[in-house]
């Protein structure tokens, strides 16, 4: 069984955690400290399994991490996972995150040739979304990695087709957000409709 | 009224969405908290709203506040609230949300909550057309279940796992390990229904139930045995990894109560392993040759099964040995393997072990001198090794040793103390082919030894030690294997014959080691083939006349009484024989040249020795076994490892600096040089090894049609086809 998924950068900071226990917000926090601890002192070159640690689940309990340039992925599994499978899966994982993440970051317009941290970290759902049809309840739903992105695909396009109008002014409100506009008038004035416009803070 | 509805959405496009605030909080580095603040009570303003695309939004914001470290319990009925929605978007967004309470005031607020308004929510969605919704719903289900909720649903869920979709039917089917861990009476009803899942068409809903049901054994095996039949089936026509690593481990923690099972096991377990050695065989290279071979020595020891260790060690040493020998940098290492893995029991491969010492001794020069030594401690405690008789056994071992320091015993330490041990009455025991061999390198020790002897003033050594000959070989001439009793009874005439010019004081250490000049290279397999025909032989014209037709069939029986036939056809015989005679001498006598292992005539070839049975070198302690013997003076390879990574590590430091004075040459500044990982390349065996290599016949052609079958169909398809294109 997989106890928790972690995401975290080169600094320790958290990109993306999901644990499949519940733990309260601070033990999470420590969990996420120990383990960077844990993980950033191994050289790049050494195996890919750790034991060690104490606080999830007690003493059955291995990590086993991927260190793709400024991000380390993670996954805390009890003995009843095969280490080789769950690296096997973090690779695959990994890939299809980069190139979904892509996909969709092409989708509005940018181009990014390579996905980098930053991508995860603004679109942390989408990552999620992928997440929740690779590992279910703490378990592997599924290995296929093409299953799971034809799942993501249909999901999207449902998620699409239900935006319809009333997405329309929110998906107009970020493209203006991309933009840069000089100037946003304080107070727009329409006659007998005085509209007050918030501050924005600088984006 | 309807400007309100309007203003409030203008108001709500300026709210930020997730992304605004990653952003948001990126750009306040310096007051984070302070604007996480402002954000969590616009958020609370947004869960306020009556629009649900609002509260969607704002529950997206908290899951990423929440993975901060922030803590969002307070809004765990709005999370539910948002769930209820019937649009599938807003529903995925909390799905991953855990929603618990810590403080129990909450915990109890928040379990009503969920427990009554999500049961509703929840069936409503589990029994929606729509299989993602239902999908959406599982999964959020698997976060917070509770027990009332897991009671309450548990039907449910089992109907889903047999529905239409096999989507839907492996999440239902997960999800239920939840379930039972919170409501364990749902497990009695469920069960069949899980065990008919282990045979779905569909892959993926195979294998979660596998999962689920290897999950659930972990902790209690023994409800589990009667399923182990139907596990086994599974093992065996699965091709699914994932599955059969758990099936392994699930049989892992059954066996322990059920031992017929763990034999059962063997056979297919065995082909797994079989399989993941053969991987070995290709994923070897310099660096990890030694730690790989360290390990399955570890291996070997901890085997119970002969036949496994049999394998393993088959394994070792095809490893070991491929491409020549291109992946061992320390031969000395290896020959410490070759000598620990002769203190296996009962193996049958004690002629690989053998071969392979053989072929490394010969071929590695530099190697020899150790070589020599290891072999020589090996026959002092030979009579360890007797024990084990059969044909193949591990006392083929000393076929090797006992050639190998005859054959290079210029480089022993001590040949008399070799020749003794070569010598004892208890060599008699092993097979005849191990005895001839002993034998003859007998003699060439001698050979060595006298020639030793002479060199000083000792005389009287030298004699005493043909006397010990003389003593020791009418044992061997006694022998009922003929080739050892030739042998012996060959060397102990000349022995005598050598003790009689001793006697006059000749010097004959010279002559007896030319007896044995000469070096003995290793034979290319295709050198036969390769021997170029002489000239003016043609080996297709016919040696005899070939028998005329009346003769074979009516007076064949005749022929051989009657006299006229022998007078016939004699002459023609001696004409014929004459010429080929002659070819045939020819071609016989290149052959012998080219033929190291051709043993010439030498002139007085009689030696004779006596045997006494020496009371004082028979053994008395016969040791036992059972337990691996740790032989002093037989070196542990695992101090090569040590002293492999100790050299790599001074290479790589001294690359490192010559890297940096480099460097700093160059720029003139200092600078941290990486020196990556070592390539292939790198690594500078640890003795200059030159690999003799095989001797092939003078004038031969190199040429690979050799290979090929000339029969080979696939010969006439090679067409140049550029033509046709």
């Amino acid at each position: 069984m997989i106890k928790a998924i972690l995401i975290f950068n080169n600094h320790g900071k958290p990109r993306l955690i999901r644990f499949y226990q519940y733990f309260a917000e601070d033990m999470q926090q420590q969990i996420i400290r120990e383990t960077f601890h844990l993980v950033s002192k191994r050289d790049d070159n050494v195996c890919n399994f750790l034991e060690g640690g104490s606080l999830i689940g007690g003493s059955d309990y291995k990590l086993i991490y991927r260190h793709y340039a400024t991000l380390y992925f993670v996954f805390c599994v009890d003995s009843s996972e095969s280490e080789l499978g769950i690296l096997d899966l973090i690779q695959k994982m990994y890939e299809k995150v980069c190139l979904s993440l892509q996909v969709f970051v092409e989708t509005l317009d940018k181009c990014f040739e390579n996905v980098c941290e930053l991508d995860l970290i603004f679109h942390m759902d989408k990552v999620h979304y992928i997440l929740q049809e690779v590992v279910m309840g703490g378990m592997v739903l599924e290995t296929n990695m093409n299953e799971i992105v034809a799942q993501v695909e249909l999901q999207n396009r449902m998620e699409k087709s239900e935006g319809g109008l009333s997405a329309a002014p929110a998906r107009a409100v970020s493209a203006v957000k991309n933009m840069n506009l000089p100037e946003i008038p304080r107070n727009i004035n329409i006659g007998d409709i005085n509209i007050k416009v918030p501050s924005l803070s600088p984006f | 009224m309807a400007l309100k509805i309007v203003k409030g959405s203008i108001d709500r496009m300026f709210d930020k969405n997730l992304q605004d605030l990653v952003r948001g909080i990126r750009n306040h580095k310096e007051d984070e908290a302070k604007y996480i603040s402002t954000c969590i009570d616009e958020i609370k303003q947004e869960l306020k709203q009556d629009n649900i695309a609002v509260k969607a939004n704002a529950v997206c914001k908290l899951t990423y506040l929440q993975m901060l470290g922030y803590d969002v319990s307070w809004a765990a009925f709005n999370i539910v609230e948002v769930m209820s929605s019937s649009k599938f978007t807003y529903k995925v967004s909390c799905s991953h949300q855990p929603i618990r309470g810590e403080r129990t005031v909450d915990a109890v607020l928040i379990t009503t909550i969920i427990n009554s308004v999500s049961l509703p929510l929840v069936t409503q969605d589990l029994s929606s057309p729509n299989q993602y919704d239902t999908g959406v719903a599982l999964t959020g289900l698997s976060c917070f279940v509770t027990p009332d909720l897991a009671r309450d649903l548990a039907s449910d869920i089992m109907t889903l796992m047999s529905h239409t979709k096999p989507y839907i039917r492996k999440k239902a089917v997960l999800i239920m390990y939840k379930v039972f861990l919170k409501y364990p009476e749902s497990l009695r009803p469920a069960f069949p229904r899980l065990k008919e899942k282990l045979e779905d068409p569909d892959p993926g809903v195979q294998s979660a139930a596998v999962n689920v049901i290897c999950e659930l054994a972990r902790r209690n095996p023994k409800n589990y045995l009667s399923l182990a039949p139907l596990f086994f089936k599974l093992m065996t026509s699965s091709t699914n990894n994932w599955v059969l690593i758990k099936i392994i481990k699930l049989f892992g923690a059954l066996t322990p109560l059920e031992p017929r099972l763990g034999k059962k096991l063997i056979e297919p377990l065995t082909n797994l392993i079989h399989r993941a050695l053969d991987l070995l065989y290709g994923m070897v290279s310099k660096k990890n040759l030694m730690e790989i071979v360290k390990k399955l020595m570890l291996h070997v020891d901890k085997a119970e099964g002969t036949t496994y260790r049999d394998e393993l060690l088959t394994k070792i040493i095809d490893i070991c040995s491929q491409s020549n020998y291109q992946y061992i940098t320390n031969f000395e290492w290896y020959i410490s393997i070759l000598v620990e893995l002769t203190r296996l029991e009962g193996t049958r491969h004690g002629h690989l072990i053998a071969s392979q010492m053989l072929d490394v001794a010969i071929r590695v020069k530099a190697i020899r001198v150790f070589a020599v030594a290891q072999m020589a401690t090996l026959l002092d405690n030979g009579h360890l090794l007797t024990g084990n008789m059969q044909r193949n056994g591990i006392c083929e071992v000393l076929y090797a040793a006992a050639w190998i320091c005859g054959e290079f015993s210029e480089h022993l330490e001590d040949p008399m103390q070799t020749l003794e041990a070569m010598l004892r009455p208890k060599v008699a025991t092993l097979p005849g082919h191990i005895q001839a061999v002993y034998v003859q390198n007998a003699a060439k020790l001698f050979a060595t030894v006298l020639r030793k002897q002479e060199g000083t003033t000792d005389s009287l050594a030298a004699q005493e030690t043909s006397q010990l000959l003389i003593d020791r070989l009418p044992l061997f001439v006694q022998s009922a294997n003929l080739e050892v009793q030739e042998r012996a009874s060959c060397i102990l005439q000349l022995v005598k014959y050598i003790q009689k010019l001793q006697q006059k004081e000749v010097e004959v250490a010279e002559e007896v080691t030319a007896l044995f000049a000469g070096e003995l290279n290793p034979v290319a397999p295709k050198a036969q083939k390769k021997v170029p025909v002489p000239d003016g032989l043609d080996l297709d014209a016919w040696i005899n006349e070939p028998p005329s037709e009346s003769e074979s069939e009516d007076e064949k029986p005749k022929a051989i009484f009657t006299k006229e036939e022998p007078k016939h056809t004699r002459p023609r015989h001696t004409e014929v024989d004459e010429k080929e005679l002659a070819r045939r001498r020819e071609a016989r006598k290149q052959e012998q040249a080219n033929n190291p292992f051709y043993i010439k005539t030498s002139p007085s070839s009689q030696k004779v020795y006596q045997d006494q049975p020496g009371v004082e070198h028979i053994p008395v302690v016969q040791i036992d076994l059972s337990v691996p013997l740790k032989v002093p003076g037989m070196p542990m390879s695992d101090q090569y490892l040590k002293l492999e990574e100790e050299r790599r590590q001074k290479e790589r430091s001294e690359r490192k600096k010559k890297e940096k004075k480099k460097k700093r040459e160059k720029h003139g500044r200092g600078r941290r040089a990486d020196s990556g990982p070592e390539s292939e390349e790198d690594i500078t065996p640890a003795h200059h090894v030159d690999i003799v290599t095989e001797e092939m016949p003078e004038n031969a052609l190199p040429s690979d049609d050799d290979d090929k079958d000339p029969n080979d169909p696939h010969k006439a398809l090679d067409i140049d086809l550029d033509k046709y294109v």
